[in-house]
């Protein structure tokens, strides 16, 4: 059976260059970046090639990056590391309710060393709500992290308004943005923004390697010592040939310059239009606020999205809800109970998230296979 | 092409549901396998164990659906677990009886609530790895529930209190195999779970020790539920710390010693009060059986009846011809039988077919 995808924002495929541009450092340049010998030459200059590549994609300086083994890393990188160099003169940590569990749990952990915490509610769209913002800014807060983009449902963030007045204050703001790059145009310079998070596997490129962005002469404590790699601040032997496939997917993103993304997002309308009309009860999670144009979080009401996404699975498409758990059973999704949805309601929505490879084609068959499974359950009840 | 009939497969992790899955499988079957996370332990224990339904256990129920190429999912019944059985567990304790929570595993959550997801699923059939026979009955037109070839395997007494409307959607592959058989397939078959030790255990009680889960659950205070030891004549011959840590017809772990040995006679739960007596106190005349669940009406007011889950069976008949609609009657041995326990099962047959069965109220002097 042929599988049909639409789960990019979970991870996604390698695309066929990235493959061959990590198999160089697989096969025959193996060397160790830090040796002084050509073959540690070699690795090295895999290594600095794929850091300018992301620093073009980023617009940020190739200094200002951090590699580490992924987005959660480089959440957790910048929200420890900031909190033990700057507690206990600074103590409070603002995130938003909707952040990803690589944030909220690290800020739990952090909560239970000595922090203070505030988290953010979101409004109905799930945009995070900066008019609360303002008031919660005191003179021990250490720093402000919020998403460029949600994951569940693709919701933009107002980062420019908050940044400002968050910089403001001379408090640092970290930004995840592994959802957002090579969604939207980014540039790390130009943003109101001190650190941001991002992953290579968002972007087609391999898992196990991400980066943390650090402004210029911005300090940090090191969350793993033993070396001098990334400038001490993160040691440990560079994982060079997945920093070489990481720096060739932002190379790709590079080159298409948005245009992928634009069809992309002709197809998601589509999909949307196509289902509002077949279905006229689903609703749209952040439908009337900005967007990124892959991601759709669609509500079905009557039916469990567990039940959805089992069929949808057997019948070749793969799509996702809220966190899995460690049991592997669906919980309500914490955004979308963010968002003020019912418990009900959190557990009959589904995200579907395209990529590269989606076609009209797999729209299509997708939403004959998703409206054969609505119409068997809802006659079946 | 005609199409593959569908299954879930229910796999616990243990060599018998692993080997239905498989046996379906080769069968020609389109199979699914589906794990019950039912309890939480880690929410609930800090303690390591292992029994049916912990983590270790999907994880190898995992490795039998890799190994057998089919898809697999965890699916969550935490919420019908805790309501069907474990409260019910505790609940029957305080109430002075002694509860079989895995009856109502299979009756409420296993062919109730999985078997509604099956169908969610557009799967034909819900299989199991249970030892019981489905036979379809020319002559009715009906399934009915034999006991398993393996005699000392028969899991029919846990299966009683099944709604008979599901039993075509029930497959039972192993129901015409030995166990030793089964774990020779389990190799032939390169399962992991070919050489896994029997669990005996309750899965939601840790180290067996229900009473230990019982304080854990109370909300009074331990007082409310420490008594008295009695003596038939009502005379105090010690103090217990909790009624529910005793059950009816027990002899070990009284802790008095008198000249002949000594039984659980009867326990009160509103005195909390444990009365102890002689075995001759113990013998039944018949008991009363409520919520009776059928599956096959019985030809004639003659059964054979099971009071707890082992080969023993008696003779009894009914007082009157039972019906679809007798949900609680009296039913009388033929000879007296001691340690008719409330709360437990009293199950029907008649040969090896599963009538039905109900929950003992109290036995009749």
């Amino acid at each position: 059976m042929k599988r049909i995808y639409f789960d990019y924002n979970a991870t996604s495929p390698l695309r066929p260059e990235v493959y061959e541009a990590m198999s160089v450092y697989l096969k025959s340049q193996f060397g160790n970046a830090s040796s002084i010998h050509e073959e540690g030459r070699k690795a090295k200059e895999g290594v600095m090639v794929a850091r300018e590549s992301l620093a073009q994609v980023s617009g940020c300086d190739p200094e200002e990056i951090i590699f580490t083994s992924g987005g959660t890393e480089a959440n957790n990188l910048a929200l420890k590391g900031a909190f033990e160099y700057f507690y206990p003169q600074k103590k409070k940590i603002i995130v938003s309710e909707i952040e990803h569990p690589s944030i909220l749990e690290t800020c739990d952990y952090l909560a239970s060393r000595g922090a203070t915490l505030v988290k953010l509610p979101v409004t109905k769209e799930g945009i995070v709500d900066a008019t609360l913002l303002e008031a919660s800014l005191s003179d021990d807060t250490l720093l402000v992290s919020v998403q460029y983009v949600n994951h569940e449902t693709g919701v933009i963030q107002p980062i420019q308004d908050m940044g400002r007045l968050v910089q403001s204050k001379g408090i640092l703001f970290h930004v995840d943005a592994v959802q957002a790059l090579g969604k939207l145009p980014m540039s790390f310079s130009a943003l109101p923004v001190d650190l941001m998070s991002v992953s290579s596997h968002k972007i087609s490129g391999p898992k196990g390697i991400g980066a943390l962005i650090l402004k210029q002469g911005l300090k940090l404590q090191a969350l793993v010592h033993g070396g001098n790699q990334e400038r001490k601040r993160r040691g440990g032997t560079e994982n060079v040939a997945a920093i070489v496939g990481f720096g060739k997917a932002c190379d790709l993103i590079s080159e298409m310059g948005g245009q992928d993304q634009e069809r992309i997002e002709k197809l998601r309308n589509y999909f949307e239009a196509k289902l509002k009309s077949q279905f006229p009860t689903i609703s749209i999670q952040g439908e009337s606020v900005p967007r990124v144009g892959n991601t759709s979080n669609i509500t079905f009401e009557d039916i469990t999205s567990e039940t959805l996404l089992l069929n949808l699975d057997l019948q070749g498409v793969s799509a996702s809800s809220g966190a899995a758990c460690s049991s592997g059973s669906l919980d309500p999704s914490p955004v979308l109970l963010a968002m003020g949805l019912s418990e009900n309601l959190a557990l009959s929505s589904v995200r579907f998230s395209f990529g590269a490879a989606t076609c009209q084609n797999e729209i299509d068959v997708a939403l004959k296979i998703l409206s054969n499974i609505v119409e068997r359950f809802r006659a079946s009840v | 092409m005609k199409k593959k009939k569908r299954v879930v497969a229910a796999l616990s992790g243990g060599v018998d549901s692993s080997v239905a899955a498989a046996l379906l499988k080769e069968a020609g079957y389109d199979v699914i396998g589906i794990s019950m996370q039912l309890y939480d332990h880690a929410q609930n224990e800090t303690t390591r164990f292992d029994s049916c339904c912990s983590l270790k256990e999907v994880d190898v129920a995992r490795r039998v659906a890799q190994i057998l190429e089919i898809p697999y999912y965890v699916l969550n019944f935490e919420k019908a677990f805790q309501e069907k059985v474990v409260d019910y567990f505790v609940k029957e304790y305080l109430n002075a009886r002694t509860p079989n929570p895995c009856v109502k595993c299979n009756s409420d959550v296993k062919f109730k609530a999985l078997i509604q997801k099956a169908k969610e699923l557009g799967a034909d059939y819900l299989a199991t790895g249970h030892y019981v026979k489905n036979v379809l009955n020319a002559k009715t037109g009906f399934y009915e529930l034999h006991k398993a070839k393996d005699v000392s395997k028969d899991q029919s007494y846990f299966l009683f209190d099944i709604d008979r409307n599901e039993l075509p959607y029930l497959l039972f592959p192993l129901g015409d195999l030995l166990k030793t058989h089964v774990r020779d397939l389990a190799k032939r078959f390169g399962l992991p779970t070919a050489h896994k030790p029997e669990s005996m255990e309750i899965c939601f009680i840790p180290n067996n020790d229900y009473a230990a889960f019982i304080e854990k659950k109370l909300s009074s205070p331990l007082s409310k539920v420490a008594g008295n030891v009695v003596s038939s004549d009502g005379k105090i011959l010690k103090q217990h710390r909790g009624y529910y840590q005793y059950t009816v017809g027990q002899r070990k772990g009284i802790g008095l010693s008198q000249t002949h040995p000594l039984y659980v006679v009867e326990i009160d739960p509103n005195l909390k009060q444990v009365c102890v007596g002689k075995k001759a106190d113990l013998w039944m005349r018949g008991l009363i059986a409520k919520d009776i669940n059928w599956l096959r009406l019985p030809e004639t007011q003659e059964v054979s009846l099971k009071i707890r889950h082992s080969k023993q069976e008696w003779q009894a008949r009914f007082s009157e011809t039972v019906s679809w609609s007798s949900h609680a009657q009296p039913i009388f041995f033929q000879d007296r039988v001691a340690a008719v326990t409330p709360g437990q099962a009293a199950v029907f047959y008649q040969d090896d077919v599963l009538l039905g069965g109900g929950w003992i109220e109290r036995g009749l002097h």
